[in-house]
């Protein structure tokens, strides 16, 4: 026996079933409300730890006090991340040319069709690149004309065996990369990377690293990464309540900004100038 | 008064006609052929699941729920009441042979307690956890996995940078 062998109307009542978000009975409806905004579930109710029992002999990127910024912070801003002017200005030749060359998508949302593809709620095209797991692109044809990105990618997956190294039981299940684009007038409204729940443990991303190679980007091209300081994962700031405070981080090249993927909600400022290339890859 | 229902391999139970008539399907089939002696026939059901149905009718008649309780979201998962959850504590087959009795009887809250039921099963699994809970045997090569998660990364691609 199985759920296909259940009348039609059975198995659409148990899909909309699934298809409707979990609500807390405590929660209030106030920031429904609001206009222009993805609703945006629940804050998670696990929280990230980072800074527990480390193996601080393992430490070869980071050490205590980023990753304590990381969990209490949430966020941490790298600069000159890569360091070598002729590998950004390459990745930065390689983005350009997947778009040039109409290899990326335009972005939609996963939240009802009435949003999929509004560009004033999301305005970027993206492109996924996979890697297997020895860290090689599958696809053969893109793999030779994006060599660079690919070494980004090493030196994105080298944090990732960093926080396994370091932090017992962080256990990182996967990581996932996306190439975007945005154009000018492009934006994304504040949201969250992910929900994590005590449910979900295993399909969640946990963290957001986005590394940005806008070389010529300059104030007043717009496109700045307005993060929402409120962190949630920080116990000691349970207690405070919410707040809107943010700050704006320029999406400059060889900049690279981490940070927790279910708490920190974040927005894309629109664009003045075009193409804003950033490339994310998050760990789940 | 009571009524006396006939299960599939033709077991007879009386019952209350009250409590029968939770089922819409036999409060309509009385309401045809009026009172009768004779054993309505549930052809679709057997003895074994129209004993589980009477206790779950049994029960709710005596222990009616409070009102207002109708207004609850129905699409909710988390409200399933402690003895609707305990019934449905019951292996996989019997949970289905469940959803098609309440379906033929037409017995509303037992077909939403089911669904939800199945429905908390499958919610947050991945599709491999999935397989394995219903038995689903993947018949997909692995390029055609490939493919379908190609077609499907758009589910996935929230997260604006």
């Amino acid at each position: 026996m199985d759920i296909s062998n259940l009348p039609p109307h059975i198995r659409q009542q148990i899909l909309g079933l699934i298809s409707k978000p979990q609500q807390n009975n405590d929660e209030s409806s106030s920031s429904n409300n609001k206009n222009n905004l993805i609703n945006n579930e629940k804050v998670s109710n696990v929280l990230i730890d980072l800074t527990s029992n480390l193996k601080i002999e393992n430490f070869k990127i980071f050490n205590k006090e980023s990753l304590n910024q990381l969990e209490k912070k949430g966020y941490l801003i790298i600069d000159n991340f890569l360091n070598d002017l002729n590998k950004i200005n390459l990745i930065y030749d390689e983005s350009y040319n997947q778009f040039k060359e109409n290899k990326l998508i335009e972005a939609g949302m996963n939240k009802g069709t009435d949003k999929w593809k509004d560009k004033s709620i999301r305005g970027d095209y993206i492109q996924w690149i996979h890697r297997d797991s020895n860290s090689r692109i599958q696809d053969k044809d893109l793999s030779s004309t994006i060599r660079n990105i690919n070494y980004l990618l090493d030196k994105l997956d080298l944090i990732k065996n960093e926080f396994d190294n370091v932090i017992p039981n962080f256990n990182s299940i996967k990581t996932q990369t996306q190439l975007a684009v945005y154009l000018n007038g492009g934006r994304y409204i504040k949201h969250r990377d992910s929900f994590y729940s005590s449910e979900s443990l295993t399909i969640s991303r946990r963290i957001t690293m986005i590394y940005y190679v806008n070389k010529d980007w300059k104030k007043g091209d717009g496109g700045e990464l307005r993060l929402y300081t409120n962190n949630p994962n920080n116990t000691n700031q349970k207690e405070l309540k919410q707040t809107e405070e943010f700050i704006d981080i320029e999406p400059i090249a060889d900049r690279l900004l981490i940070f927790l993927s279910p708490f920190l909600e974040h927005e894309v400022l629109q664009c003045n100038f075009e193409p804003r290339i950033a490339i994310t890859t998050w760990i789940y | 008064s009571l009524v006396k229902l006939e299960s599939s391999d033709e077991k007879v139970f009386e019952i209350e006609k009250e409590i029968a008539c939770m089922s819409v399907t036999i409060k309509n089939m009385i309401e045809d052929i009026g009172e009768s002696d004779s054993p309505i026939p549930l052809p679709n059901v057997t003895s074994t699941i129209l004993e589980k149905v009477l206790d779950y009718c049994r029960h709710h008649h005596q222990h009616p729920s409070p009102q207002g309780d109708d207004k609850k979201d129905e699409k909710r998962l988390d409200d399933i009441p402690p003895y609707d959850r305990d019934f449905c504590k019951v292996d996989q087959p019997t949970l289905f042979e469940l959803i098609l009795a309440a379906n033929y009887l037409d017995i509303k809250p037992l077909l939403d307690v089911t669904c939800k039921t199945v429905a908390n099963m499958i919610r947050g699994k991945t599709p491999e956890e999935i397989r394995k809970i219903f038995n689903i045997k993947n018949d997909f090569t692995p390029e055609e996995e490939e493919q379908i998660r190609k077609e499907n990364e758009w589910c996935e691609d929230k997260g604006g940078n």
